[in-house]
């Protein structure tokens, strides 16, 4: 038996097949006839299309503009109205390309010279990391391996010299292990000479008088591990030997002096020869002098004027050691990126992005209240076209691993609605604010995680048709809330300039009021997000 | 292919088609082919907006277009508001089952001419509801009417359709 639904789609649809198909009588006009009114018509709309034609160029520059980094939802949003929607998706599409570009422009420092803070997110983790064996070991071997904190490219130089790491380790082995006077340092003796050795290490960063923050940050583990110890208490030889052969790895640009070494190891006093090794730069600004190292008063810069004097010892001057200067910082703070994604599928709901939507009943009821009319609507057809999506963000790094994100981001949403024909067009502008982390890191590689929420109006909207849609303006369109995660792979190209990768689940939170649109069918939505990240001193 | 040979083509093959949607719209021939050549030179003018979606698109696109220019002109003629007394609507003359067996037993063309002969604001929700696939909320939002009015002229075209097959089958 048939349902009141059935036969209303019944009549309806027969209607439509019987009626809707018939072809009356052929046009009185010809078509050469109608040519000439079309081409007239459209002489005349041409040649009063002037202005539309420059606001549709300016629409486009003002996408190119964002491309150039200065937000990607500006220029896009900048071309509302019915012609700039034609453009959108092409100038979403250049804003991500664009600000790659720019980004490439801009990213590699010019002249190929290390910047003074180039120390990516990676350093730090290292010295945090890396240091912490070290508070169960020498001082010593705490100084070597602060200098894995340092930017190995940082010198500028390329050549590795090799190393004769049996002078060195058993020197210091020797050094770990010997009571002497000289080693019996003060605490803080042992963290300044270790951050003499970072700010020497650190090439053109700067070792200024006493202890800046970074410095005091970065060497804070040695720093607990040496307070209140003799410098040559509990050290372990194997360990200070595998430290220090670290160190010798990840000295600037991989690089040691022999001879620099070797006459650290034929230093009288053993337990210098973690500061010997450490200062091995000529401070031109500081004033210290391997000198002060050696003899383990290099603990602050601007000492007396013998402390200034060429070493007596036979201890060379670095000569890869440039004039440091300050570190500023350790941590790139921000980073700004601009991804994008074209197409992807719905979680659960296969590769259609097409549905029809069940009949409405509506029921309408006179004064009374008795009901005189109520129909089912015509089943609707929608197709969704996968949306296009694009953006800005910008990242804040807490820690070298947490970090804090937001930005802007613009997607476009096509549908073609069928059996009207309508294509509804739908702009929405959204605002994510998440969290995540830097979890592994592989050389210029780094792995991270995230979770994201994300407030999106719709900014621009229309129906190609020309038929209104059920919203009257834009302010009818309710909010698009949805939330989402990621896993992100990046691979920094320089130190500033880097590409990532950001496979994310969406999901898309269902309002009942809202327009119909491929997020409202398959709220589960899965992205592929790429794109570039910059980041910023 | 650019716009006037598509059109061209379109003309040839579907002229009468689209000429047999205006007169759904607007029953007086001559407007009808006023309708028709308006709709033609708007499809022209707004051929850029054309989206090829495979055969039968620019049939599609080209009746859409044609159905506007009719309602815009109905618009302008203003036939719509001519709000009934909600309470005075007749209850049906048939049920819908009756309706889709008589509808099925008339041949299309008398079919096309008894929409033809329903009064303009009942054939033109008719048109925009059945043909077009419009909801009544929409149909309320292009005709400047409410949607109640909407439905009710929807039904009143129902039950004219309903007498009238009754008289074509006796």
């Amino acid at each position: 038996m048939k349902s009141k639904d059935d036969i209303q789609k019944d009549w309806q649809e027969i209607l439509r097949e019987k009626a809707g198909n018939v072809a009356g009588v052929q046009p009185q006009v010809s078509f050469a006839e109608l040519k000439e009114k079309m081409v007239a018509a459209g002489a005349g709309v041409f040649a009063g299309a002037g202005r539309g034609a420059s606001a549709g160029a300016a629409g486009a520059s003002a996408g190119t503009g964002a491309a150039a980094g200065t937000g990607a939802g500006t220029g896009a949003a900048a071309g509302s109205g019915r012609r700039g929607l034609s453009w959108l998706k092409y100038a979403a599409a250049v804003a991500v390309i664009g600000a790659s570009g720019v980004m490439l422009f801009m990213g590699p420092d010019k002249g190929g010279a290390p910047s003074s803070s180039t120390a990516e997110n990676r350093k730090a983790d290292e010295v945090t990391v890396v240091s912490e064996p070290v508070l169960e070991t020498e001082p010593a071997a705490a100084a070597a391996l602060l200098i894995e904190a340092v930017d190995p490219v940082d010198n500028g130089q390329d050549e590795t010299i090799p190393v004769d790491l049996t002078k060195l380790t058993a020197n210091d082995a020797a050094s770990s292990n010997a009571p002497s006077g000289s080693s019996m340092q003060r605490p803080g003796n042992v963290s300044d000479n270790l951050s003499h050795r970072s700010g020497e290490s650190a090439g053109s960063q700067t070792y200024s008088s006493g202890l800046t923050a970074e410095q005091k940050a970065s060497a804070v583990a040695p720093s607990k591990s040496t307070k209140g110890e003799p410098a040559s208490t509990g050290g372990d030889p194997a360990a200070s030997v595998k430290n220090l052969q670290t160190a010798e790895a990840s000295e600037p640009n991989g690089q040691i002096n022999t001879d620099y070494i070797s006459e650290n190891a034929e230093s009288s006093s053993p337990a210098t020869n973690a500061s010997n090794s450490a200062a091995g730069s000529n401070d031109t600004q500081s004033g210290v002098t391997p000198v002060e190292a050696a003899s383990g008063n290099a603990t602050e810069s601007g000492d007396s004027p013998a402390d200034a004097a060429p070493a007596a010892g036979g201890i060379k001057q670095d000569p890869f050691a440039e004039p440091v200067k300050p570190i500023k910082k350790q941590l790139r703070r921000f980073s700004v990126g601009a991804s994008g994604f074209l197409a992807s599928n719905g979680i659960g709901n296969g590769n259609s992005n097409s549905r029809n939507m069940p009949a409405d009943m509506v029921t309408y009821t006179d004064r009374n209240g008795k009901v005189f009319y109520s129909y089912s609507a015509p089943s609707v057809r929608y197709n969704h076209s996968a949306p296009i999506s694009g953006g800005i963000s910008l990242r804040y790094n807490f820690t070298p691993v947490f970090y804090a994100e937001s930005g802007l981001r613009l997607t476009y949403l096509h549908t073609w609605i069928s059996p009207s024909g309508a294509a509804q067009d739908l702009l929405y502008a959204g605002i994510p604010i998440g969290v995540g982390g830097n979890f592994v890191r592989l050389g210029n590689a780094s792995f991270y995680a995230s979770a994201y929420g994300m407030l999106s109006k719709c900014v621009m909207g229309h129906n190609s048709a020309g038929f209104p849609s059920n919203y009257s303006q834009l302010s009818d369109i309710p909010l698009m809330w949805s939330a989402g995660a990621s896993i992100g792979a990046a691979y920094n190209i320089t130190r500033t300039f880097g590409l990532f990768a950001e496979p994310t689940v969406s999901y898309y939170f269902p309002t009942s009021n809202a327009p119909q649109t491929i997020y409202k069918e398959n709220p589960w939505y899965f992205t592929l997000n790429l794109g570039v990240r910059f980041n910023l001193n | 292919m650019d716009g006037i040979e598509a059109l061209e083509k379109a003309y040839m093959q579907d002229g009468a088609y689209l000429l047999s949607v205006c007169r759904r719209y607007v029953c007086d021939p001559a407007t009808a082919q006023d309708m028709f050549q308006d709709g033609f030179v708007s499809a022209y003018l707004n051929w850029s907006k054309f989206r090829n979606r495979g055969p039968g698109s620019l049939k599609a696109w080209l009746s859409r277009i044609m159905a506007n220019t009719c309602l815009m002109y109905l618009r302008k003629k203003d036939p719509m508001h001519q709000a009934g007394d909600l309470a005075s609507v007749p209850m049906a003359a048939a049920s819908d089952s009756e309706l889709a067996d008589g509808i099925a037993g008339v041949r299309d063309e008398d079919l096309y001419n008894m929409i033809l002969e329903l009064p303009d604001m009942e054939r033109t929700v008719l048109n925009m509801f059945v043909f077009e696939g419009f909801s009544h909320r929409e149909i309320a939002r292009t005709l400047g009417i409410r949607e109640s009015t909407s439905a009710m002229r929807l039904y009143r075209a129902k039950v004219h359709l309903a007498e009238m097959i009754k008289d074509y089958e006796k």
